[in-house]
């Protein structure tokens, strides 16, 4: 459902605003989507990884007749070593195999080459790899103890990046504070689990002696730029290629060590090489995220009102530093961010991003919002109690209303109605009527609870954002090159790249509204280093807002020239003109031509236009924004069996405010797939390693991920404020849903359980954790 | 997890069965719950005896999701709960 609140999206467009099936479905959903598994190579490549935590490599035997390469063969790749220029950043270096150490387990040491895929295991099974194991530290916190294993000679204390900010007023307004709340919040480590696990498979062209990577990558032109680095080729020498693929969530915008190796044995062995991850090797070696510990100090005034914020961060990185963002991206992120939705004048935080013997984080869906946006909407809760007054009345003290808002940290809020969203769920899910309910359940021994979360989702920030968080690296523009071709199809080449968000749909919704042509005329090309722009590629809620403005923009200079091409020919003013329905027409007059007519003149008489205008038709554009901010009140109702710890979740609602909506049934089907891994975040989903080092969780019979039986029907509202800083105003919404939903969830679950006394702020809630906190509170089992 | 039968004959619990699975490494019978159930009547009281008798007669699995006294405690549940919901 969608609720316009800032006039009709559609009001003089034809296109965006509308949900137009997905261009992209038709091949997808009839089993023609082209993936890189599905891609014949000559040879396979399997990986020999670290059975233990921590060691040192003594000595790699393969078997007799075995082609297996380990770190000596690969001597001259250099390690993958992403670098940050503040906060204390200490820069770790991974070899794309092991050298002489092994760091964690599922660390690759070696790369067998077989004819398949299944002799390739065996070899690696049969790969024999003596290892002297050391002392290894898996839990962040037990790894800044003193005396802890050091995971890195340079970071003695196995502190890798530390942030601190510290408002100069924040002592003296904590001291005379009338009310001081804590919360301690621990969020479990998760693995984005795309549906398709990695995949590599690279190809060696003997006639151009360049290499073709086709991969699961959300960022093809920066793989194309780090890898050439490490291996020290041209990058003209290497094509990157994403074909269609199977889900990234953050996880596939992080550099793998094999594909570096794949890239390298191409070049090496002149052939043709594969390597299709396993989901073994995916849960225990790909990459993680969410281990964290947050602590949160709210100091209130007698109005329960935030007015000083102290926070203690400790996220727990792994073993190494992800390319390209750096272990740092989910620490400083939080730092940054922490005091979301509220106004809150003084802010102290200290933010560490510490080694472990533990497989490497890199950014996941919301990055550290999930875990921030938990611990705020807990000490909120928790102030609530404290003070006396419900969930709401907390909220309306302390949201921020007054816009644009600088932050305690510097982040400028262009418009966060987090009031409004707030408001227009309260109204829908009929808060009133639930409590009665509540009241009613509780008398007949069943636990009914409701959760809100509200927070800012920050999207389509640009250079300067990850300038100001010290990145070597600035992904924040993006470019777009439009053509027309002769017979009036469009083609537009982007540098995002898109792998389920639908963006070929509403980028030619976009063009379509500019140009005058259906989007089916429209075509968009991503994902080949050989055929798209350079560009950062797909992450972070960028792509509708960076791609989206840098299509516009083209769009519009495409549109500018079509109209003085018409001009010419129907020898009318370009302010009579409009370009819609495929063609250009004189406005109050029956003349007109059709679109193709002009793009023919275009390329085959540009002599009509006596030098006024290039022969042609193609544009581009970049664009790069200053970012803005979504925003979204989640709410959960659960209940909960006491006698089992289980949780269902009745409802689920969204209320999302993600300025102009280009496509609202794709725009519901990010909200929705966002929320069902908020869940599972909330409930289900934990990577457990045992105190040896061991990953315990490496099938999805141990790993549990949410079914369609566990998330329940989401219910989607919209309100659209434009930004202006955004260009198409839309600001995007790729990853609220999973910011959102462990909160609602655990504050729901919590005010189920309220009449226990049960605080529970750590996720997931399983139930026997659940069952935990209900026996700590003095319930009797049944 | 449980699955139970059993009889009512002259207002009493005849052949009861309880039977568990997901609780120790193999499915099994819990023949220290059948005992608390025979001859006792249909009634909440003697389930609540067999749900505590199942509870201490197993020697639950422990893993990543649930551990010893988790399991405990769901046993002691489900077994009274199926022999709720096949009471007459």
């Amino acid at each position: 459902m969608i609720k316009r609140e800032m006039g009709t999206a559609g009001a003089g467009l034809a296109w965006v605003g509308r949900s137009i099936r997905r261009l992209e479905d038709p091949a997808l959903v009839t089993g023609r989507g082209r993936f890189t598994a599905d891609l014949p190579a000559a040879l396979k490549v399997g990986f020999v990884r670290s059975a233990v935590a921590a060691g040192r490599i003594v000595k790699i035997e393969a078997p007799k007749c075995a082609t297996v390469f380990t770190a000596a063969e690969l001597g001259a790749v250099r390690p993958i070593q992403p670098l940050l220029h503040k906060f204390n950043y200490v820069p770790i270096a991974q070899p794309v195999l092991a050298r002489d150490r092994v760091r964690f387990m599922g660390e690759p040491i070696a790369a067998v080459v077989a004819r398949s895929g299944e002799e390739a295991e065996d070899v690696a099974d049969q790969t024999y790899v003596q290892i002297d194991e050391t002392a290894h530290v898996i839990d962040a916190k037990a790894a800044l103890e003193p005396g802890a294993p050091t995971v890195h000679e340079k970071a003695p204390q196995n502190v890798i990046v530390q942030g601190h900010v510290k408002t100069a007023g924040f002592e003296a307004v904590q001291a005379r504070a009338h009310r001081r709340v804590g919360v301690d919040v621990r969020s479990r480590r998760q693995n984005a689990l795309p549906l398709e696990a990695r995949c590599a498979h690279a190809s060696f062209d003997a006639a151009t002696e360049r290499v073709t990577l086709t991969c699961t990558t959300q960022m093809p032109h920066l793989m194309r730029t780090a890898i050439a680095d490490l291996i020290g080729m041209p990058e003209a020498a290497l094509r990157v290629i994403a074909p269609d693929v199977g889900g990234g969530f953050g996880q596939k915008m992080s550099l793998a060590p094999e594909f570096v190796v794949l890239v390298w044995l191409a070049r090496h062995l002149r052939t043709s090489l594969a390597w299709i991850e396993d989901r073994r090797e995916n849960l225990a070696a790909s990459f993680h995220s969410r281990d964290q510990y947050l602590r949160l100090d709210g100091m209130f005034d007698e109005n329960a009102k935030l007015v000083a914020l102290s926070a203690d961060v400790v996220a727990n990185i792994g073993a190494y530093s992800c390319f390209p963002t750096t272990c740092a991206v989910e620490p400083l992120l939080a730092m940054a961010e922490l005091p979301g939705p509220y106004d809150v004048q003084e802010y102290q935080c200290r933010a560490r991003g510490v080694a472990t013997n533990t497989c490497p984080m890199a950014p996941y869906r919301g990055v550290s919002r999930p875990s921030i946006t938990l611990a705020l909407e807990r000490l909120m809760e928790q102030a609530a109690c404290a003070f006396g007054i419900d969930s709401v009345e907390i909220r309306r003290r302390n949201l921020i209303t007054r816009f644009p808002y600088t932050s305690v940290t510097g982040l400028v809020f262009d418009e966060v109605r987090c009031r409004e969203t707030m408001d227009a769920a309260i109204e829908a899910i009929d808060l009133t009527g639930f409590r009665a309910r509540q009241a009613k359940a509780r008398a007949e021994g069943r636990y009914l609870g409701i959760g809100l979360a509200t927070f800012p989702e920050r999207t389509g920030y640009g250079t300067a954002a990850f300038a100001a968080r010290g990145m070597e690296i600035t992904p924040g523009w993006e470019a777009v090159e439009l053509e027309m071709d002769p017979s009036g199809f469009v083609e537009a080449r982007i540098g995002a790249s898109p792998h389920g968000q639908g963006l070929h749909t509403t980028l030619a919704q976009i063009i379509a509204d500019q140009i005058g042509v259906a989007p089916d005329r429209v075509r968009v090309v991503h994902g080949d280093t050989d055929r798209a722009p350079y560009g950062f590629g797909t992450f972070a809620s960028r792509s509708l807002v960076i791609a989206g403005g840098a299509t516009f923009l083209a769009a519009r200079k495409a549109r500018a020239k079509l109209i003085k091409i018409a001009s010419h020919l129907l020898e009318a003013s370009d302010e009579d003109l409009v370009l819609a329905e495929g063609a250009a027409r004189v406005v109050g007059t029956n003349r007109g031509l059709p679109i193709e007519t002009l793009a023919r003149a275009a390329y085959h008489q540009s002599h009509r236009f006596g030098g006024e205008i290039g022969p042609g038709l193609s544009e581009s554009a970049t664009y790069d924004p200053i970012g803005t901010f979504a925003n979204a009140c989640h709410v959960a109702l659960v209940e909960v069996d006491i006698e089992t710890a289980a949780v269902n979740i009745e409802k689920y609602l969204v209320v999302a405010d993600a300025g102009r909506i280009v496509n609202p049934m794709i725009a519901d089907g990010q909200i929705s797939g966002g929320v069902a891994q908020g869940i599972a975040n909330a409930l289900f989903e934990e990577i457990i390693y045992d105190e040896t080092g061991n990953i315990l969780t490496v099938t999805l019979a141990d790993y549990l991920v949410p079914t369609a039986h566990e998330v329940p029907p989401i219910e989607i509202h919209h309100l659209e404020t434009f930004s202006n800083a955004s260009i198409t105003g839309a600001k995007g919404l790729g990853e609220g849903g999973t910011i959102g939903a462990p909160a609602a969830v655990i504050n729901a679950i919590n005010d189920a359980l309220g009449p226990f006394g049960v605080a529970l702020n750590e996720v997931p809630a399983t139930p026997q954790r659940i069952a935990a906190a209900l026996r700590a509170a003095g319930r009797k089992s049944a | 997890m449980a699955l139970v039968t059993y009889r009512v004959v002259n207002g009493v619990i005849q052949e009861p069965r309880v039977g568990l699975g997901g609780a120790e490494d193999r499915p099994r019978r819990i023949v220290e719950a059948e005992a608390a159930l025979a001859d006792r009547p249909p009634a909440i009281e003697s389930f609540r005896a067999a749900g505590d008798a199942a509870a201490d007669a197993i020697e639950p699995l422990e893993d990543t999701q649930a551990s010893t006294d988790y399991r405990r405690d769901l046993v002691r549940v489900v077994t009274r709960r199926a022999l709720e919901r096949a009471a007459p």
